[in-house]
């Protein structure tokens, strides 16, 4: 399954320009790449469901992460921590988050990503890749 | 919702991807760390099979004449 590798500002201006509800979401969904950024071990952020759909006002925005072989949550704190637990993310920056590390191998990573590209009706949804 | 055979098919086996992926998520991962990243694939399993279970509780005739 081939996904689109999308740089962040062309992510921007495709999905996060259009209306005020995507402005708004695509503002938090750069906080939360942001702090992903910061904990120096993501390696990958998928995004899909509504927000990379035509939907004028998507509900929220799907990343599915996938952080460094090694990368622990233990030592971390505050906003950084609250990003890899999903309610907390969810409710404070609209980003449902799904992560792992690449502990988990490819092939699982891969099964993921299929998955995420239908939605909860089995119909095709898109899944891009932002480039980190 | 589910419509049709295919699509239930689907389901399960989105279902069984995800119950795989936990698994090895469960071997590779510390005790914290998987228990805060299973929550939302646990949801998503329970959301799919909670359609599994609506589309298997109807005869397909029912949905043909609804």
């Amino acid at each position: 399954m081939d996904i689109q590798l999308i740089p962040l500002d062309e992510f921007a201006k495709q999905f996060g320009a259009s209306t005020p509800r995507r402005q708004f979401l695509f503002d938090q969904a750069r906080l939360v790449i942001s702090l992903l950024r910061a904990t120096g071990q993501v390696k990958r952020v998928f995004v899909f469901g509504s927000f990379v759909s035509e939907k004028p006002n998507p509900n929220d925005v799907d990343f599915f992460v996938v952080m460094a072989e090694g990368f622990t949550t233990s030592h971390l704190k505050g906003k950084i921590a609250e990003v890899f637990q999903n309610e907390a993310c969810r409710i404070r920056y609209g980003v449902d988050l799904f992560w792992v590390t690449e502990a988990i191998g490819e092939s699982h990573i891969l099964d993921m990503r299929e998955v995420f590209s239908r939605d909860r009706r089995q119909q095709h949804q898109p899944i891009l890749e932002i480039k980190i | 919702m589910i419509l049709d055979d295919e699509q239930l098919h689907q389901a399960q086996s989105d279902v069984q991807k995800m119950w795989r992926f936990l698994e090895a998520a469960r071997r590779t991962h510390s005790a914290l760390d998987y228990e805060r990243l299973a929550a939302p694939y646990l949801l998503q399993i329970q959301q799919r099979q909670q359609q599994i279970l609506e589309f298997l509780s109807t005869k397909s005739e029912e949905l043909v004449i609804a």
